[in-house]
């Protein structure tokens, strides 16, 4: 493993996924029949065809996070985020990352971060910042 | 919407205080549930810890919907924010409440938006996420299943 983004302006290793119907449907209750999941229906809501669930991609933000700075810090990780544009089946999302600061936290510091997940066209999906504990030599297990 | 509807929900909208609780919602972090997550948003799953076996936390960032969906129509979809808080991480098999409250509400571009607080708790008493949710919803007093 590569040594994890500290510094101010270093940028994450970034997560990519092709988006397709069949991750917008699993992503949904199982049978859920609604804009996310079915073109008819999303059109009647004016929509051009079914458009993946914003929360989809905080997912996409998560595994980055947790890829960077390990599985200890998934707790105390704060992620606030703007839902901008929408995304349709075939996009390309890219979950990205950078750092904007570290200060000591307790016995270890906390990382914050500004993250956005980008689609083929440059566009920003999602956007907004996160928080990221890094345990300072006391990390005891997760649960 | 028929003008009529709209201008039900337009009312109850006006008429829903800040403060409202929301009930909650249960349901089991179960294995398929897990692994219908991690297929949807290719994750790899978790270490196990303790002897346990471990779900995604973006898992529990869809709490706040399922939550609203009892007692909005948020057909509409539009999400606009989200900010989550990660506790602890939950475990397969675990059983989770969400409970929550509006704290605000607003109209803008013609759309009425709901702000809820919520909270997600395991049934081993461990608060798992809290957080706050931005989203187009019409208010439905009759409720649902709360």
């Amino acid at each position: 493993m590569t040594q994890p983004a500290l510094g101010a302006g270093a940028e994450l290793e970034p997560v990519s996924r092709v988006v397709t119907l069949e991750d917008m449907v699993l992503f949904e209750p199982e049978g859920e029949k609604n804009i996310h999941t079915d073109d008819e229906v999303a059109r009647a809501a004016g929509l051009p065809a079914a458009i993946a669930a914003g929360v989809q991609f905080m997912s996409y933000i998560f595994e980055m996070l947790q890829r960077e700075y390990g599985f200890p810090s998934v707790v105390g990780t704060v992620l606030d985020v703007r839902i901008r544009e929408p995304v349709f089946a075939g996009d390309t999302v890219t979950a990205r990352g950078r750092v904007t600061e570290v200060q000591p936290h307790g016995a270890g510091s906390r990382v914050s971060l500004e993250v956005w997940c980008e689609n083929q066209r440059g566009g920003h999906v999602i956007a907004g910042t996160a928080q990221v504990p890094l345990a300072g030599g006391d990390a005891g297990g997760v649960i | 919407m028929a003008e009529s509807e709209r201008q039900k929900a337009d009312q109850a909208f006006h008429e829903l205080p800040v403060g409202t609780e929301m009930g909650s919602i249960e349901y089991t972090i179960s294995p398929e549930r897990v692994e219908r997550h991690l297929r949807a948003t290719h994750q790899t799953p978790y270490p196990e810890s303790g002897g346990e076996r471990l779900a995604p936390v973006s898992i529990l960032a869809s709490d706040g919907i399922w939550l609203a969906e009892a007692r909005f129509d948020i057909g509409e979809s539009v999400h606009a924010g989200q900010r989550i808080e990660i506790l602890n991480v939950p475990i397969v098999g675990s059983r989770v409440k969400v409970s929550g409250r509006v704290v605000d509400k607003f109209e803008k571009g013609g759309r009425q938006f709901v702000v809820m607080d919520v909270l997600s708790e395991d049934d081993r008493g461990r608060v798992l996420a809290r957080g706050r949710m931005t989203g187009v919803a019409r208010y439905r007093p009759e409720g649902g299943a709360l």
